[in-house]
């Protein structure tokens, strides 16, 4: 069994569980667009779903999905526009009139599989969702865009009037409305992402530029401040900003700036906006482009367009080793500490990092800290996504991790496709025990033949029997290679041995043979013997493994066992009475059986007189009872 | 900008009950407490009064367009406002003032707060120094890192934005530097670092990104010596004790920018490393030897150098070519003689053309 974490102090889903999780839900929905909610398919889907879920769920209260186009937002981290299953996934909720998507801890599978069948069957509408305690949906409050004028959406909007064929209102007009307009947070982030839209569609039409520009100038800075409030819809808000960023002129851009640095002062102080009303001052002259440049850089910084993935200035920025050298060696204890070592992990740069740890004592604060998140799920998480696979690293990361290791470990089992890597897993995860065997058991339902072949062999390493595990469909799996780790498993099994071996013997599959005949090797019941007996005079079959269905069957001492080993051994035709049948593999086990078991047989001793007096050392080996055998002279069972 | 609204309808709410009569001293006492607390996180804030409504720095606050007070203050001779954590007295004794409750000279310099008309405001004595507002910018973010409070990110990157764009908008521009008095120093010395590390940089072909880190890094490289204690760095005289302060400042400065809520790496690693010398002797000791950083290297040199144009008690201020002279003398052992030799190109073409503008002072 192996140790719990030292600590399980709180710490973000790593962006790899929510990616998991969102490519689970859209696997769900495509599950749920061909087959009924019934199907064992969309079951299994559901329950993976469940699982990651409650993982991303665990220091969480709440997980809101805002739904972009072409894009999602969790976190305000926006998910890779490029990325097709999850811009897929942005369409397929978009399409189905989904704006926001909340989790809240405790989602069952029942009420997963209501909502997202609601989605799923929704393509074309503004849905009523089911009620869910736990799951939560916003519903988008009008059709984002129309095709054509990009005003004419907008329009629509702001003058509520659906019916409106054209765009032909002035930009004051449209000010007043909007400023009419009762707050609803909804209808603000339409308003910004058609903005945007404006933005985006009109940016090399001088023309219609100055209209927007005019617009922004004579809508109320409150009205700005509303639309671009913390809190409100970030995603409409980033893709506005970010839009008109490099079109407006610098005191729009200020005025913007202002407006979205309102509410967010820790961000932007009084002061700073007066430099930068300057910077605004200076446009007009020589300096227009650079004062437009830092103002549209600050607005956009201040856009919530999610966090970079690495700080401005990758080329120069310092290294996340040269951060935590320093401050390991001054004991600088900060958030930009942990971030280093977080950082580090994500690049798998875990090696120099344990190495970095191994110089300072353990018991420092910040030996601690980044010690905590080393030995964390999450590492091992980042350590087993690399490729190739840092199994030395990852052989001193797993026991310290603990068990809350065991769903990233048993993921990269069931899914690896490396040989080396499932081997190294199927060495390590035993140590679990007990632990991991219902957890490994639950998987199997649903999962493609290389992930069941991969659980069946962990479950197979491991002493203790699940009880979730039902391993009898998985006997008559279609796939022979499922098969044969399902009967290695029932070997273990005294319940299903019988049936176990049965089907091995019956089995075309060459190691499920073997294995069923290394296992009769001991002792071999006499129910089998027809079964061995055909599978050793079967000539399609490796010579080899036929004569370990010799070896297996000589032990019973039935007349037809006898004729068998007998034929082998004698040679046919009346010319030949009396001598050896020619060295065969077959012959030699038939031979070493007969002088195993059937010694002292009328039939056999004069047998294998003949054969102890053979010029051939092998013969002459193989017929020696047992005990006087040399060793290197047994037969060779490999399973 | 909520807080600037706070602190003025925190304001005149104090200012309404002065007005009337028979008000509970105890309501009256809450309101001008609860506009100093207005006032105090603030923190650093410029007002300007006038018939149209309030101006704070340089924007007009739109929510006070027409604001009754605003007129009401022009007429007491009160035009324009600053205040920097002002302490409640002096919060109490500019109500008073704005109320017309006690007499108070044209400007008043009290606790934190300085008001008066407009023809009565000092200006800055450093005619010609295009930075004055980016200066008063720093000297808050120092002020703000001597508490040990997070930095004011808006602030930094207003000012790196408003360098950057001064570098970079046309032809080769003068490089600015001022001494400050020694009271301030500090974020007079950043701003110069910072411009010279502009210059340096682009000397060096660097791009875009590199420049703007390079800024920043080089605005934020001593801020760890707004921890130490004013008697230390003000004094003329170092003892062991202020000495080993002193050496402590790239760690403190390293620690508070780690410290952030999205941490600068990158001045965080200048400031720790500017006072390596490149074979990792100097200080801070090194458990783990290594080269400086890049950043580290050209805001080293540049600190180095606008260290040497500021007078000390133990010597007078050098000029920029005997700056320039005696840093290049010191460059094999302490600096990137890469970085040296870009750098002694920029200064010696800019005193050369008399871009090397030193402005002596600044109150």
């Amino acid at each position: 069994m192996m140790p719990a974490p030292r600590s399980s102090a709180p710490r973000a889903t790593s962006n790899r569980q929510l990616a998991d999780l969102l490519l689970g839900l859209a696997g769900i929905l495509q599950r749920l667009r061909t087959l009924p909610e019934s199907h064992p398919i969309v079951a299994a889907g559901v329950a993976a779903l469940e699982r990651e879920l409650e993982h991303v769920m665990r220091y969480r209260e709440s997980l809101a999905i805002e739904v972009g186009t072409v894009q999602l937002v969790v976190e305000g981290m926006e998910t890779n526009p490029d990325f097709e299953p999850l811009r897929d996934l942005a369409g397929q909720l978009r399409e189905a009139g989904v704006k926001t998507l909340e989790f809240r801890p405790g989602a069952t599978q029942a009420e997963l599989l209501a909502v997202f069948s609601a989605v799923a069957g929704n393509g074309n509408g503004r849905g009523s969702w089911p009620v869910s305690p736990h799951v939560g949906l916003e519903t988008l409050s009008a059709t984002p865009h129309a095709e054509g004028d990009p005003w004419l959406p907008f329009e629509r909007t702001v003058l509520q009037d659906t019916a409106r064929e054209a765009a032909a209102a002035e930009p004051d007009e449209l000010a007043f409305a909007l400023e009419m307009l009762a707050p609803d947070p909804a209808r603000d982030g339409l308003l910004l992402e058609q903005l945007a839209h404006i933005a985006d569609a009109t940016s090399s039409d001088v023309d219609d530029r100055e209209v927007l520009s005019h617009l922004l100038r004579a809508l109320p800075i409150g009205i700005l401040r509303r639309l671009l409030a913390p809190g409100a819809s970030s995603l409409a808000q980033g893709a506005f900003l970010r839009a008109v960023a490099g079109q407006l002129s610098p005191p729009l851009l200020l005025r913007l700036l202002e407006a979205a640095a309102h509410g967010r002062e820790s961000q932007l102080t009084p002061a700073a906006l007066h430099v930068l009303a300057r910077l605004a001052r200076r446009a007009g002259g020589p300096d227009e482009g650079t004062a437009r440049r830092a103002l549209a850089e600050e607005l956009t910084r201040l856009a919530p367009v999610g966090p970079a993935a690495e700080s401005p200035g990758q080329r120069l920025a310092p290294e996340p080793e040269r951060i935590l050298k320093l401050a390991l060696e001054s004991g600088i204890l900060e958030p930009g500490t942990l971030a280093a070592a977080d950082r580090m992990i994500a690049r798998r740069q875990v090696a120099p990092l344990l190495a970095l740890l191994q110089t300072v004592p353990e018991e420092t604060p910040i030996a601690r800290a980044i010690h905590q998140r080393v030995f964390h799920p999450d590492t091992v998480r980042s350590i087993l996504e690399g490729d190739p696979v840092d199994l030395e690293t990852l052989d001193r990361l797993i026991p310290a991790a603990g068990v809350e290791a065991i769903p990233a470990l048993l993921d990269c089992l069931a899914k690896s496709r490396e040989r080396q890597v499932r081997l190294r897993l199927l060495d390590l995860l035993p140590r679990y025990g007990a632990t991991i065997a219902p957890l490994a058991a639950e998987r199997l339902d649903g999962m493609p033949w290389y992930v069941q072949r991969n659980l069946l062999a962990l479950l197979g390493r491991i002493p203790e029997r699940p009880a979730n595990l039902e391993p009898h469909a998985l006997l008559a799996h279609r796939d022979p290679r499922v098969r044969h780790e399902a009967i290695a498993l029932a070997l273990t099994d005294p319940e299903l041995r019988e049936r176990g071996l049965a089907e091995a013997l019956d089995s075309r599959h060459e190691p499920t043979l073997r294995l069923a005949l290394v296992t009769l090797a001991d002792r071999c019941p006499p129910e089998f013997v027809p079964r061995i007996i055909a599978r050793a005079a079967d000539p399609g079959i490796d010579p080899e493994l036929r004569a370990l269905a010799v070896t297996a069957v000589a032990s019973v001492h039935d007349p037809v066992v006898l004729r068998m080993l007998r034929r082998l051994v004698v040679a046919r035709g009346i010319a030949s009475l009396g001598r050896l049948a020619p060295k065969t593999p077959m012959m030699l086990a038939a031979l070493r059986g007969l002088a195993a078991h059937w010694q002292s047989h009328p039939r056999v001793v004069s047998l294998l007189e003949t054969a102890r007096q053979s010029r051939d050392a092998e013969i002459r080996e193989a017929a020696r009872p047992p005990g006087r055998r040399s060793s290197g002279s047994l037969p060779r069972v490999t399973s | 900008m909520a807080g600037p609204g706070r602190f003025l309808r925190g304001m005149a709410h104090a200012l309404d009950l002065r007005q009337r009569e028979a008000v509970d001293v105890a309501l009256r006492r809450a309101a001008d407490e609860s506009c100093a607390a207005a006032a105090h996180e603030l923190g650093f804030a410029q007002f300007r009064f006038g018939f149209e409504g309030v101006v704070c720095g340089a924007l007009p606050l739109a929510e006070f367009e027409g604001w009754i007070w605003a007129g009401r203050l022009m007429a007491r001779g009160i035009e324009w406002l600053d205040l920097d954590r002002p302490e409640p007295a002096a919060v109490a004794a500019f109500l008073d003032h704005a109320a017309g409750l006690a007499e108070a000279p044209p400007l008043s310099v009290s606790g934190g707060l300085c008001w008066g008309a407009l023809a009565d405001r000092p200006e800055v004595d450093g005619s010609g120094y295009p930075f004055v507002e980016e200066l008063e910018v720093m000297r808050q973010v120092f002020r703000t890192a001597s508490r040990g409070e997070p930095l004011p990110a808006g602030d930094v990157h207003a000012v790196a934005a408003s360098l950057e764009a001064y570098g970079t908008s046309g032809e080769e521009p003068s490089l600015p530097l001022i001494h400050g008095a020694r009271t301030a120093y500090q974020p007079a010395h950043a701003l110069n670092t910072a411009i010279l590390s502009l210059a340096l940089v682009e000397s060096l072909g660097m791009g875009a990104e590199e420049r703007r880190d390079s800024i920043t890094a080089a605005l934020l490289h001593d801020i760890g010596m707004a921890r130490l204690p004013a008697e230390t760095v003000e004094g003329d005289h170092f003892s062991s004790q202020d000495r080993a302060r002193v050496r402590g400042h790239p760690l403190e400065g390293a620690r508070l920018l780690l410290r952030q809520s999205t941490p600068w790496e990158s001045a965080a690693v200048a400031s720790y490393e500017h006072h390596l010398r490149q074979d990792g002797s100097g200080y801070p000791r090194l458990s783990y030897p290594r080269e400086p950083h890049v950043l580290s290297r050209v805001v080293a040199v540049c600190d180095a150098f606008d260290a040497r144009l500021a007078p000390r008690p133990d010597r007078a201020a050098f000029d920029p070519v005997s700056a320039m002279l005696e840093l290049e003398r010191s460059m094999a052992a302490q600096f990137d003689s890469r970085v040296v030799s870009a750098f002694s190109d920029v200064v010696m073409r800019h005193a050369g053309s008399g871009g090397l503008a030193l402005t002596s002072r600044l109150t």
